[in-house]
Order: structure tokens, then C-alpha cells, then sequence
């Protein structure tokens, strides 16, 4: 059934987006992150301009993350606190990665160097989870090596500003999450992205939250994030297609719904071991886009992404 | 015979000649149905058909045209072993669509510096394409323009599609295509073009507007115009959409955790 999308001016069959919005949830509602990193290319391959594609998927993403997040209240999974220290340290790195960006593009090389942050980001995050998951599966357990986690909090322990943060169980300098935030919002923002896939594992592995709460507590800084790109993009660019967006996000629903369910099903170190193969994946098709022979030597210039 | 039934004879002659003249030359016609393309939410594309007379013995060659539009590009090189950006390319003076059809491939009807004036073929679009910077301006990069236009439906060329009648002194015809989906609104303009001995001899236009009409257009028109209340319509949209999933989900005991 093809349905209009206003803004990205192009008729597209109905089945096929909320197909793409299912895949993409069935993964989010399976590991709790965003699917930025995965949605925005699909859309791309079906042939929706590529501002249109991330501009929209960040509308998309508004509305799975405020429904995630509630979810996630509900269960007691948000830090508030940390969620709001988070979202400031994000909003910072999100400006200074604008601007990097900016200095890139007129630079004329910028794809290159987007290309290859994530083949890095992503190979190392994919890397270190994959190795850290199947060790803890040999081992039998997930629990975390003590001495490496002591050495450590010990060094972040002498900082300034210690605050309890309750709900996540942990204490930390205020400018410990700031300041990790302030370095996922640059990485987001030079790649395009919301940045969950790297912000879960930088708060389970080094501000040592449970996996739930870093989950609940990223959702809860995304909403806002995600919130703030869409109204930016409706208003300087005029590519958020909310038909699209919406159509994106009843497949989203869904299949969050059956990846959580499917989720259930696997232990936390086998859930691990399949997002860090799905990064890892996703980072070697970016490594092979960059020795490659092109189809087309041509492509659409695009405005960034969220 | 007397000479004034003479003169007369050759007068009737030299108006029926001069009649016959005129009706040979009868400006060609062009009929495009529908007469304009309307998108509403559940477009899917149109059956378009172009008709027409043209003078008796000609060919005919149906071109469809989109505004000319600048378009901007990253280019890719190759540097060592690896593709990356060498730099953008602005590509201008070429329709934003190009559909052709023809009963054998143009440059077979006609002299190249018709196809080319007329820019009838890929060939002839490529020769008036204009890539700046003048650095970008390589040969690979205007025939990789053609073929992701080509990839996009956007730009198209058939042969054989046209069916023509011979009428008396006159040619009829019609050709009936799809309209790509791909094509945005626009004012598009059907030029249906007569043919004889390798020359262009006369050309009929019609314009073909496409235009979205309902909800697509209402919502198109409030990003552009209203865009702070598009904005917060998306962000509040999308917001209620995702609390009221979660209210949905909470009561039939689900549970959501996308993002």
C-alpha cells in the first residue's frame, strides 16, 4: 500500500517503513539502545533524502524514547539527577561537535573523517564488549573485575564534587558524567547520531551502573536530546516528515515490544555478545565502504543527522 | 481554349495547391491527460497519455521536462587505497526530469545538432550539463550525474512506445507511460515533436503541473510557513504518541524500551 511522505516529497509503500521501524525496534526493545545508527541508512537505501531520513528518525526517536523512558520510571530505572548531568554534559559535547563538524565540512573532507570515527568508536565499543561478554561467558558470570573497577574509582574518586546518585547505586564527581557526556554528545554529533549505542557501555563499564539504570537514565537524556534536534531541524531546515516519523515509529512500537519479550528469553552476557556482533558488523561494512570501489562517485550532499 | 478559362484554371489550381499547402502544415497538436498530476496521501504514481496530430509523414518523439535545478554532490577519489571526498560539485543546466519516447533512438531520427539544440537525448543533456568548480568538471562525474538520475527513474528514454495513424494528411498519435514517483511537484512541460528528413519541423507543448493536494499538502505548507508550530506539532506529536504506546503497553502488561 504506498502512502505520500509530504515532506520528503516521494511515495513509499506503507509496509515497507513500518517494516524498517520493526526491525530497527525489535533491536532497540531487545538491547535498550537507539537505532539511529542503523535507521537513518535504511531510510536512505529506500530512497528518502538523507536529511529528511535523520531528521525524521530523530522525531521517531522522541517518541520511542519518551515511551521507553516512562516504562523505564515506572520500573524506578531513571537517576533524574544523573540523567539531567548527563543531558547538560550531552547538549555541550552535542554544540562543540557542531562546530567540529562545521570546521570538517569546510575543510571538504568530513565524511572521510565521519567515516572513519565510527569504524574507530565502533570497533572499539563492539571490541571491548564482544571480548568483555564472551570472557564473562566462559567464566560463567558477569562479574566485573574487581580490581580494574578499584584502581579505577580510587583516581576518579580524588575529584571534585562527589554526588551520590541514588537510583543508579553509584557515586561519582560531578564532572565524571559531564564530562563522559560531553565526549559522547561531540562523537553524536561529528557522526550523526543519538549516541545511545555508546553511552550505555561508557555508563555500564565505566561509571559502573546497572545495566537497567543505564539504560532507563539514557532514554531519559535521549528524549530530551532527540526533542531539541527535531524542533531545530522542523525550524531551520523543514526536513522532519512527521508522516514518516509516525509511520516509523508504529513499526518501532511493535517491534520493541517482541524484542523485549525475545530479550527476556537471554541471559545479560548473550545479550552483550549479540549487540557487540551487530556493532562490530556494522563497523566492518563501514571499514569495507572505505576501500571500496563506489557505485557512483556521486552522492547527495547531507546537512548532518542527530 | 480561351484565354481567360486558362488563367482561371491555373488560379483554382494555385489555391487548391496553396489549401493543400496549409493543411500539410498544420501546426502539430498535444493533448496531455490527465491534465495535471494530483498527490494526495495515498499516491502511487499516474497513468499520463500524450496525443496529438501531427503533418502527415512525420515522426514523432514525446519529451518530458523538469525544471532545471542545481544540485549539490559530494564527489568521491581515491586516495592510496582508500575513497574518500575529494570535494563538492554543484551541477546545474540540466532538467530536474527527462523522459523521452520515440520510435527509433533519436539520434537515428534526427541530425545531432538537432538532438543536441533540442536536448533530446542523455548525450545532448551531458553536453549541456554544468559542474562547477571548474576542477570538478570531469567526465566520470557528469556520467555518474546521468546515472543516478537514471537509477532514480528520473531519467528516462524509450523507444518504440509511440503508436502513430496515418489520417488523410495528418499523423496521429499517443504514448501512455507511468509517471515516476520519484518526480516532485513541479510545473513539467510535454513537448511533442514532429520529425522529417533528420529535422525538427514543428513542436507542440503542454505544461503538466503536479501538484500534492489534502492532508500532504496541508502539512507541507505548515513546515514551510509555520515552521516553529510544525516543530512543536512534531515534538508534541511524537511525544503523546509515545506516552499513550506506553499506556496502551503498561495495561496489557507490555513493556516498551525503545529508543
Amino acid at each position: 500500500m504506498p502512502i505520500f511522505l509530504p515532506i520528503a516529497g516521494i511515495s513509499i509503500n506503507l509496509l515497507l517503513v513500518i517494516g524498517a521501524g520493526a526491525v530497527v525496534g525489535f533491536m532497540s526493545g531487545m538491547f535498550g539502545v537507539g537505532g539511529g545508527f542503523l535507521l537513518t541508512p535504511i531510510l536512505m537505501m529506500m530512497g528518502i533524502p538523507p536529511t529528511v531520513a535523520a531528521a525524521s528518525d530523530s522525531c521517531q526517536i522522541v517518541a520511542a524514547s519518551s515511551s521507553g523512558a516512562a516504562a523505564h520510571f515506572r520500573l524506578g530505572n531513571v537517576d533524574v539527577k544523573l540523567g539531567t548531568i548527563l543531558l547538560l554534559g550531552g547538549l555541550t559535547g552535542g554544540a562543540i561537535g557542531v562546530r567540529i563538524i562545521k570546521v570538517l565540512r569546510a575543510m571538504g573532507n568530513a565524511d572521510f573523517l565521519i567515516t572513519v570515527s565510527y569504524v574507530v568508536v565502533l570497533g572499539s565499543v563492539g571490541g571491548y564488549m564482544f571480548f568483555e561478554s564472551l570472557n564473562a561467558l566462559r567464566r560463567g558470570s558477569m562479574v566485573p573485575k574487581k580490581a580494574a573497577g578499584a584502581a579505577k574509582h580510587s583516581l576518579l574518586g580524588r575529584l571534585p564534587l562527589q554526588m551520590t546518585f541514588a537510583r543508579a547505586g553509584v557515586r561519582h564527581s560531578v564532572f565524571v558524567p559531564f564530562l563522559l557526556c560531553l565526549l559522547v554528545g561531540i562523537l553524536a554529533a561529528i557522526m550523526g547520531v543519538g549516541g545511545g549505542f555508546i553511552m550505555v557501555p561508557m555508563m555500564v563499564y565505566l561509571l559502573r551502573m546497572p545495566m537497567h539504570v543505564a539504560v532507563g537514565t539514557d532514554l531519559f537524556q535521549i528524549f530530551f536530546t532527540a526533542a531539541g534536534i527535531t524542533f531545530m531541524q522542523a525550524t531551520s531546515n523543514h526536513t522532519v516528515d512527521l508522516v514518516l516519523a509516525l509511520l516509523l515509529m508504529v513499526g518501532s512500537t511493535v517491534g520493541a515490544q517482541a524484542g523485549a519479550r525475545v530479550g527476556k528469553l537471554l541471559r545479560a552476557d548473550q545479550l552483550k555478545i549479540l549487540l557487540a556482533s551487530i556493532v562490530l558488523l556494522v563497523m566492518v561494512k563501514m571499514a569495507w565502504s572505505l576501500v571500496a570501489t563506489p557505485a557512483n562517485l556521486l552522492s547527495h550532499v547531507t546537512s548532518g543527522g542527530h | 481554349m480561351d484565354r481567360r478559362r486558362i488563367v482561371a484554371c491555373v488560379l483554382v489550381a494555385a489555391g487548391l495547391g496553396w489549401a493543400l499547402s496549409l493543411a500539410a502544415q498544420t501546426p502539430p497538436t498535444i493533448v496531455v491527460r490527465p491534465d495535471a498530476v494530483r498527490i494526495g496521501a495515498f499516491y502511487a504514481g499516474a497513468e499520463v497519455e500524450v496525443s496529438g496530430l501531427m503533418p502527415a509523414g512525420a515522426q514523432v518523439v514525446v519529451v518530458v521536462r523538469g525544471p532545471d535545478a542545481e544540485a549539490r554532490f559530494n564527489t568521491k577519489g581515491r586516495f592510496g587505497p582508500i575513497w574518500a571526498n575529494a570535494g563538492e560539485a554543484r551541477i546545474s543546466g540540466v532538467p530536474s526530469l527527462f523522459l523521452a519516447f520515440s520510435p527509433r533512438p533519436v539520434a537515428q531520427l534526427l541530425a545531432r545538432a538537432e538532438v543536441d539544440r533540442g536536448q533530446l537525448d542523455g548525450r545532448a543533456i551531458e553536453a549541456q550539463m554544468r559542474v562547477e568548480p571548474p576542477a570538478r568538471d570531469r567526465r566520470e562525474v557528469r556520467a555518474n550525474y546521468l546515472k543516478l538520475k537514471a537509477g532514480q527513474g528520473m531519467l528516462r528514454t524509450e523507444e518504440g512506445s509511440v503508436r502513430v495513424q496515418e489520417r488523410g494528411d495528418q499523423t496521429s498519435y499517443a504514448v501512455s507511460f507511468r509517471w515516476p514517483k520519484k518526480a516532485p511537484p513541479a510545473r513539467y512541460t510535454v513537448t511533442a515533436f514532429a520529425v522529417r528528413d533528420a529535422a525538427i519541423v514543428g513542436e507542440a507543448s503542454a505544461e503538466l503541473p503536479v501538484t500534492t493536494v489534502g492532508v500532504p499538502a496541508r502539512l507541507a505548507d505548515l513546515a514551510r510557513q509555520r515552521a516553529t508550530l510544525y516543530g512543536l506539532l512534531c515534538v508534541l506529536a511524537a511525544t503523546l504518541a509515545g506516552l499513550g504506546i506506553d499506556f496502551i503497553a503498561s495495561r496489557i502488561g507490555g513493556r516498551v524500551s525503545a529508543h
